[in-house]
């Protein structure tokens, strides 16, 4: 029976011309698992670095100190990014599995070491500012900008009190006109009876208010501002 | 002369033949022919002509990725892998995965004295009456716990080689099995087979 099996592969190796796959085949193969580990690491790392920024961004331009709704601070989540990140971890696993030696490792191993390179990494990218040039960089596209938050966008919501941009013209301390993201004109009032007392408006400085707007003309009344960093 | 030489390599000497030579390859299927037609039937391929042809498969298989075989790994785990692999998707052609394992007296009794050897596990009287009762048994197991205990008991693999056969991590081939253990344990109890 042994000659017999022998005998039948051995034919079909020789009729079908039957030779092994090259070596580099596979060494090609792996070499692609891993390439595209690394990169979905990269890639998971650089949307956490974008949600630290955000996150970062969110909080240093003042939006949690002036009046904001749950709807407001949902929209802020930055959920493309989040989900960028399940995205490619999973892509990681998937990767980390087609390796030589990734059966070995468990699944939740591998999510654990990728969610941990991603923090570490994100962060390191957040810090060097490649979070905000990406963010800066697809904020071009309407699709991002549509489906992101963007903290121009946020402070250009005077019907809810929020007011940014460039100080054009200043008629004494407390009144001046203003040009806000969107390209409107304002007339602006600092309330007196505010903390406002320590800001001096400069010429084409960048600014942010809260207060009031009057419906009836362009006129803002500033309860508080500050610069725009 | 060669056949003798060929007898006396170690499965990677005869890998290493082969790409040199075809022919070596006839030792590697000599070898392993009749434990992977074995464990073939095991995994529910009753029909001799059909263990054949995958048996025939499997071979071919492992010849055309024979530059893919780590030399880390045991080659018979790497022959299992690919053996089971096969055998899955000769059942997934057919449309026929059978839900049972295909015993004979001899895989009862192999099975029976492992069992006893494991000293986490309680002892079961090696006897023939029982071979239908454990064969019952097996069969109500789920796929994933039946093949690890397949392959730990009648196979007589370590955790690492099932671990590299079903490219599972070793952690999980011994969740599998304990679970596995534990619902035979059950079984075999509500068959009348206790402790002894």
């Amino acid at each position: 029976m042994n000659e017999q099996l022998y005998d039948k592969i051995m034919e079909q190796i020789d009729t079908d011309e039957i030779v092994p796959l090259s070596r580099w085949r596979f060494i090609l193969l792996r070499v692609f698992f891993w390439l595209l580990a690394v990169m979905s690491v990269i890639i998971g790392s650089l949307s956490v670095g974008v949600v630290f920024f955000l996150f970062v961004d969110y909080n240093q331009h003042g939006l949690l100190e002036v009046p904001h709704d749950v709807t407001d601070f949902l929209l802020a989540i930055p959920f493309i990014w989040i989900v960028v990140f399940i995205l490619f971890i999973l892509v990681t696993k998937i990767s980390v599995k087609h390796t030589k030696k990734g059966y070995k490792y468990s699944l939740c191993k591998i999510i654990f070491v990728s969610v941990l390179l991603s923090v570490i990494l994100g962060s390191i990218l957040n810090l060097i500012g490649a979070g905000k040039t990406t963010h800066i960089f697809l904020n071009k596209n309407s699709f991002y900008s549509f489906v992101t938050y963007d903290s121009m966008d946020a402070w250009n919501r005077s019907i809810i009190g929020r007011l940014g941009g460039v100080i054009v013209s200043i008629k004494g301390n407390k009144d001046f006109s203003f040009i806000d993201f969107s390209g409107h004109a304002w007339q602006i009032h600092l309330d007196a009876s505010k903390n406002n007392d320590s800001f001096v408006p400069e010429l084409n400085s960048t600014v942010r208010m809260s207060g009031v707007f009057e419906p009836s003309s362009n006129l803002f009344i500033a309860h508080s501002i500050c610069e725009w960093e | 002369m060669q056949n003798e030489n060929e007898i006396n390599k170690t499965d990677q000497e005869l890998i290493i033949a082969t790409l040199h030579d075809k022919r070596a390859f006839s030792e590697i299927v000599k070898r392993y022919e009749a434990p992977i037609s074995r464990y073939i039937r095991r995994l529910g391929c009753k029909d001799n002509d059909d263990i054949k042809d995958v048996l025939q498969e499997i071979f071919i298989k492992v010849f055309i990725n024979i530059n893919d075989y780590d030399h880390n790994l045991k080659f018979s785990s790497w022959l299992y892998r690919i053996a089971h692999n096969e055998t899955i998707s000769f059942f997934r052609k057919k449309n026929t995965r059978p839900n049972v394992l295909n015993l004979n007296a001899e895989d009862s009794e192999i099975f029976f004295a492992q069992l006893a050897d494991e000293k986490d596990f309680f002892e079961i009287a090696v006897n023939q009456n029982d071979a239908s009762v454990i064969y019952d048994v097996l069969n109500q197991l789920d796929n994933k716990y039946k093949e690890v205990i397949m392959l730990r008991f009648l196979e007589d693999k370590s955790y690492i080689e099932i671990s590299d056969i079903l490219k599972i991590p070793e952690g999980t081939v011994a969740t599998l099995l304990n679970r596995g253990k534990k619902e035979l344990r059950v079984a075999l109890e509500t068959k009348g087979i206790k402790n002894i």
